[in-house]
């Protein structure tokens, strides 16, 4: 059974006009908060799968000193699934030509993009450059070497 | 020619533009910096870059190549549109990138719009089925513990609905309201002739389904040791079950004071296999009363063919990805027992017996019992729904006379339960609902509706507070074009609309803790299988039984690698 009431279409209109500025009043906020999530969907714009060697399961990004911190960016890509422990291992290379290595043991997922922050146990204008190298159960997958400004990707 | 050959040879045209569109779209998502965020131990924002390299741009050329040859085009066209394939592969070797081929694929796509616009959804469908199929082969060889190499295709699953990411909690919060577009829309709800969608190995598929997820959570490889998942299941049903254990009966009215039935059950079933394998037992006893709930209740309400949609839907939904996320057991038996009511509320109205009054009225009672804040919604939904009823419904005074028999009920049960409860030390369902009701009013006088700190409230909801638990869009759009196309028909349309309102109305005036248990009080699989089976029915009459199909199956396959994502990625961080 049905129990549809038939409207004039003046009426449907004004009641349509209504809805859109009702929901035009509901939705104005929302602009607001989306910067605040935004970077649960933000990517990597300038990838091209044809570029970037997406079958090496992971790439390093970004490298670069920011205050007393070296600051790595990397992806996870999806290849090599079975492939689940990362090993971190950054060598700085002081001027004075000590070096301090330290190392981080991570599990990151297939697909993510990681951020990793190694503080500088010294002046940051002491680097002299740094070596980064990642292996993912105990291989070897990802190596860079750099001065104090950037890593070449 | 051998007629089943004929049959593969011409379904790969479509599947190679399918998988191609596919591939497009993921390089578009990339392009416009989105990624998509997924629960995977944590909650992470995975890549939608699917890994080409000189391989993967081979074989999207074969693809367009394959593709090519399903345009129904002839003379110079044709041999152009062959030509694409090597030609945009020579052009993206040579340019270091993908535009070529994106490019050459939508001009294929644009010369089979050219055949016939049905022809894109036939496509598309089958892109969206194989793609599909992978992940989930893929996901399946995770949880055994021997990953086989498809996870490449993940990406292009997520690349299907990232995009709508951003503007989630908008389209969670536009399909609650979505009953108010009804009035604008003419024509009626028209179902699909699939006769299998009425049969009952789908009820025994959809079981098998939860079976799945719930070997994915405790047996799989992706959790070793067998931990509980879940928030509740660690901090509320396993150490409430040992209490209930050393303290006996007397402790379900002290310890369980809002959900007595449900922890009568929990101790009934630690004492006979032990407390921790009793919480393991929970999701899959709830996911199986609501695939049998959903089936039930659709079956009255909409006929066979939509309840074997809903009981397929039913492991699928919100409720099943927020439901093991928050360990949110007991609400979900509640729920189930709800839709049983309704059910029972539905043979009344058909049959017009009246022995299904008093079994509505104890279902009621019981979902109530199992869950007080669960049976409240219930109530008020039913209550709301009987009004309806009595305004513009068939049975008006059958219809009244409900109402004042429920209205007797909530006397006497509160009056008992308050009684009961507060006498054994527990917190009276009177006190639960006046401390709630108070922190609701503090908050909506601190927060005005659609404020940006109500926004931000409700983002936080939708996006975080069941790590991507509300984040499949089709739950909240099939949703809300069921409330719109099928709003008015009687009982199902009133039910869903009134449904609807009540949990419109808790979702946006709940505190921030409280938006996402208001979002899982709707039976979704009711609403999405109506919306389904109408759509399918669409598709059937515009473009053939066999788009419908798939189209259904590249639905379905969606919304199973979506939930088996969010199971293993739970079962992976438990």
């Amino acid at each position: 059974m049905r129990a549809r009431i038939t409207v004039p279409f003046t009426l449907k209109l004004l009641y349509l006009l209504a809805l859109a500025a009702f929901l035009a009043w509901l939705l104005r906020r929302y602009p607001q908060v989306t910067q605040k999530y935004e970077r649960l969907w933000r990517g990597e714009p300038q990838l091209d799968p044809l570029r970037v060697s997406l079958h090496n399961p992971l790439i390093l990004l970004e490298g670069k000193v920011e205050g007393s911190q070296l600051v790595l960016r990397l992806l996870r890509t999806y290849a090599a699934p079975y492939a689940e422990d990362l090993l971190i291992v950054v060598e700085l290379h002081q001027l004075r030509g000590e070096t301090v290595r330290m190392e981080v043991r991570k599990r990151v997922a297939l697909g993510t993009f990681v951020t990793l922050t190694f503080p500088l146990s010294f002046s940051a204008e002491q680097l002299a450059g740094y070596r980064v190298e990642v292996y993912l159960n105990e291989r070897l997958v990802a190596a860079r070497q750099g001065d104090r400004e950037w890593i070449p990707g | 020619m051998d007629p089943r050959l004929s049959r593969f040879t011409g379904a790969l045209p479509p599947l190679a533009l399918g998988v191609s569109l596919l591939l497009t779209l993921s390089y578009l998502s990339s392009t416009l910096g989105l990624a998509c965020p997924t629960l995977d131990r944590t909650l992470v924002t995975k890549t939608v870059l699917a890994p080409l390299g000189l391989a993967g741009a081979l074989f999207w050329s074969l693809l367009l190549l394959i593709s090519s040859a399903g345009v129904k085009a002839r003379g110079a066209p044709s041999a152009l549109l062959m030509l694409s394939a090597p030609l945009a592969l020579l052009a993206s070797l040579l340019a270091n990138t993908s535009l070529p081929l994106v490019a050459a694929t939508l001009i294929v796509s644009l010369f089979w719009l050219h055949g016939g616009i049905g022809r894109l959804p036939l496509a598309l469908s089958a892109g969206v089925c194989a793609i599909e199929a992978l992940v989930i082969a893929y996901l399946l060889s995770w949880a055994a513990g021997a990953p086989l190499l498809l996870s490449a295709a993940w990406p292009l699953h997520f690349s299907l609905y990232c995009f709508l990411t951003p503007v989630m909690p908008p389209i969670v919060a536009l399909s609650l309201l979505s009953p108010l577009l009804h009035p604008l829309v003419k024509g009626d709800v028209r179902f699909p002739s699939l006769r299998f969608l009425g049969s009952k190995s789908v009820l025994a598929a959809a079981i098998g389904a939860c079976l799945m997820l719930w070997l994915v959570l405790y047996t799989s490889s992706l959790n070793p040791g067998a931990k509980l998942v879940g928030v509740d299941s660690k901090i509320r049903y396993y150490p409430h079950a040992l209490v209930l254990l050393r303290e006996g009966t007397p402790a379900v009215l002290r310890v369980g004071y809002d959900r007595p039935l449900s922890y009568l059950i929990l101790l009934w079933l630690a004492a006979r296999i032990g407390p921790f394998e009793a919480v393991k037992a929970l999701p899959l006893i709830s996911l199986a009363l609501y695939v049998v709930a959903c089936h039930t209740a659709a079956r009255e309400l909409w006929g066979k063919r939509v309840a074997g949609l809903a009981a397929l839907l039913a492991p699928l939904s919100y409720t099943t990805t927020a439901g093991l996320f928050g360990g949110l057991f007991n609400n979900w038996f509640s729920l189930s027992l709800a839709l049983l009511a309704a059910a029972a509320l539905a043979r009344w109205q058909r049959t017009g017996r009246v022995f299904w009054i008093p079994i509505f009225l104890l279902l009621l009672a019981l979902a109530a019992a199992a869950h007080v804040y669960m049976g409240a919604v219930a109530f008020a939904v039913f209550t709301l729904l009987l009004f309806v009823q009595i305004v513009v419904g068939p049975r008006r005074r059958g219809a009244a006379a409900l109402v004042i028999a429920q209205l007797v009920l909530l006397t006497v049960g509160l009056n008992a339960a308050d009684t009961l409860i507060g006498g054994s030390g527990g917190q009276s369902p009177t006190r639960a609902l006046r401390t709630l009701t108070d922190h609701w009013l503090r908050t909506m006088a601190r927060r005005p509706l659609f404020s940006a700190a109500w926004w931000d409230d409700y983002s936080f909801a939708v996006f975080n507070y069941a790590a991507t638990a509300a984040l499949d869009p089709t739950v909240w759009l099939l949703t809300a074009i069921a409330a719109v196309i099928a709003g008015s028909r009687w009982l199902g349309g009133p039910l869903m609309t009134c449904w609807l309102a009540v949990i419109a109305a808790l979702s946006f005036l709940s505190p921030r803790e409280y938006i996402f248990r208001a979002l899982f009080d709707f039976p979704y699989p009711l609403a999405e299988a109506v919306a389904t089976a109408h759509i399918t029915g669409l598709i059937e009459r515009k473009w053939g039984a066999r788009t419908a199909t798939l189209w259904l199956t590249a639905l379905l396959l969606f919304k199973l690698a979506y939930t088996v994502t969010f199971a293993c990625g739970l079962a992976v961080g438990s």
